[in-house]
């Protein structure tokens, strides 16, 4: 029975300062949280149960600032999700987690039942004369693409990837996490090299904070937010507090008294 | 004070999750924010249409013949599966992301390859589809799922009974269609499914797995015509895996079914479209 005896402890925690042992304290729930979101996607229901999904978990400071640095580029690619992508990536830095859902198969193996869903009448030759193949097999060691995903994929695939992410999602809803998914997020991930053998990718960014960092955004999110807020506090106050009052005294052994103290004497 | 028998009690509450699952489809996280989402409960004889296109399908389609099976088992035992269909026309993409992964460098060209060729429909969905838009229809066909299994009730997302609705006239401006059967109160019926135990024989579902998977049987490959152990004495009279389009009676065979699914659509898609110009007024 002694390793119950080690089964004891304290852990103070608190979501501010972010990043101190207590803030990380409480991010590893959150970790726990996005595993159990994780397991939920992966028993989502896909077509014929067929495995296809690739994920990764990503957390930690330096990495969630490289996801939302890679957005802020991407972000500067094209005018109609600039907007979007700007403001994502301040919610990716107030996250704990992301969880990241890719499908392996819509570009390369895809369902092959003549569904329709991605080209209509064509049926899977939509797919297979979009890309490289042999003799019904797609060849996908030419990476190189034009667009920011390379198409055509196999919807029904990307469709179970859609089931993937909501049941995550749900997963999430259910433990009272704060968690949304993103287009931006997931393609950041994808370019980064997260979900290294998928066509394309979610990103869901997790939280357990007192506000949820994925609603309620203001205008330039980018540029009013608590980050810019607090950095700003940072800049003037180290000012005022030499000009507004500071440096007039010696807080040692004088201290300005109020009108009211200099007239009760 | 009253007394409720649970059965009946059980029942009415399919219904009710049927229509709770309707209410989280519509609360189902979103990628786009731009999907038009679309829901039916469908119950009782509004489903013999779609039982109607399975049994004129079924010969050429194993996976709607099990399906048929099902969905007929309890709507003879008077049990009818509440099924909620969801819908959505995806061939349109308002997002301008040029993303790429449609196929098209373009949402614009998207856009105008769906103008031109949308009705076009592969066996079961319509096309092409915006992927992130498709997305947000599966987040919430799986949402309706997971808020059903909430309330431990089974129930399974169908594209078969999507197809069937499609092919009745069900919610006629989607490209897809999605349908969940949910319930009965009891034991699995959609995997393991027990009500389907005399549809195949023993010999046929033998056969449909050495068809599908034949080098589970298969004999020393040094030839490199190998045979497939077919069966007990499979060194006598070999048999082999054979490449070769369907013969003309196995086309002929395939055509007379679509000619019966021609027939079913056309006999029952007046009626069910008739409901939305009813509703609509």
């Amino acid at each position: 029975m002694e390793r119950f005896d080690q089964l004891r402890g304290e852990e103070y925690i608190s979501e501010w300062p972010r990043h101190s042992p207590q803030d990380l304290r409480r991010r590893d729930a959150t970790l726990i949280a996005a595993k159990l979101a994780l397991n939920a996607a992966m028993t989502a229901p896909v077509a014929g149960g067929v495995p296809q999904i690739d994920a990764h978990l990503v957390y930690g400071q330096e990495e969630l600032e490289k996801v939302a640095r890679k957005m802020e580029e991407l972000a500067y690619t094209n005018n109609r999700w600039k907007k979007r992508f700007l403001n994502e990536a301040v919610m990716v830095r107030e996250s704990d987690v992301i969880l990241f859902l890719g499908n392996f198969r819509a570009h390369e193996t895809p369902l092959d039942a003549m569904c329709g869903l991605c080209g209509g009448e064509k049926g899977c030759a939509f797919v297979y004369e979009g890309r490289e193949t042999k003799d019904g097999l797609i060849d996908i060691t030419d990476r190189r693409s034009k667009t920011p995903i390379k198409g055509p994929l196999c919807s029904a695939r990307v469709s179970d990837l859609g089931y993937v992410m909501a049941s995550a999602v749900w997963m999430t809803q259910t433990l009272l996490v704060d968690a949304r998914p993103f287009m931006s997020v997931g393609l950041a991930g994808q370019k980064i090299g997260y979900c290294p053998n998928s066509s394309i990718v979610v990103g869901i960014p997790m939280s357990s904070t007192s506000k949820s960092p994925y609603q309620d955004i203001p205008i330039d999110y980018h540029l009013i937010n608590m980050d810019k807020m607090i950095d700003n506090t940072r800049k003037n106050f180290v000012v005022n507090r030499q000009t507004a009052s500071g440096i007039n005294f010696d807080y040692r052994t004088q201290y300005p008294k109020s009108r009211k103290e200099e007239k009760n004497g | 004070m009253a007394r409720i028998d649970g059965r009946v009690a059980a029942r009415e509450a399919v219904l009710e999750s049927a229509k709770l699952a309707a209410a989280a489809a519509y609360r189902a996280p979103m990628l786009t924010g731009k999907l038009n989402l679309k829901t039916e409960i469908i119950t009782d004889e509004d489903q013999d249409p779609i039982i109607d296109f399975f049994e004129a399908v079924k010969s050429i389609s194993p996976v709607m013949f099990f399906d048929y099976e099902t969905l007929k088992y309890f709507r003879e035992k008077g049990e009818t599966l509440p099924i909620l269909l969801l819908g959505a026309d995806l061939t349109r993409s308002e997002l301008g992301w040029d993303c790429g992964a449609c196929g098209f460098e373009t949402c614009a060209d998207f856009n105008a390859y769906a103008k031109e060729k949308k009705g076009g429909t592969g066996l079961m969905w319509g096309g092409p589809t915006c992927n992130w838009k498709l997305m947000d229809f599966s987040a919430a066909c799986d949402f309706a799922c997971a808020s059903i299994a909430q309330c431990r009730l089974d129930c399974r997302a169908m594209g078969t009974i999507g197809a069937a609705a499609a092919g009745v006239g069900f919610l006629p401006d989607c490209s897809i269609r999605i349908g969940v059967p949910i319930g009965p109160p009891g034991d699995f019926i959609y995997f393991s499914r027990s009500q389907n135990l005399n549809a195949i024989s023993y010999e046929e579902q033998r056969e449909g797995i050495v068809r599908t998977s034949p080098t589970n049987w298969q004999a020393f490959p040094g030839s490199t015509k190998p045979c497939i152990k077919t069966k007990q004495d499979w060194w006598n009279n070999m048999e082999y895996v054979k490449f070769e389009p369907p013969s003309t009676e196995e086309q002929t065979f395939t055509l007379e079914c679509f000619d019966r699914v021609m027939k079913v659509s056309q006999k029952h898609t007046p009626h069910v479209t008739a409901w939305y110009n009813e509703k609509d007024k």
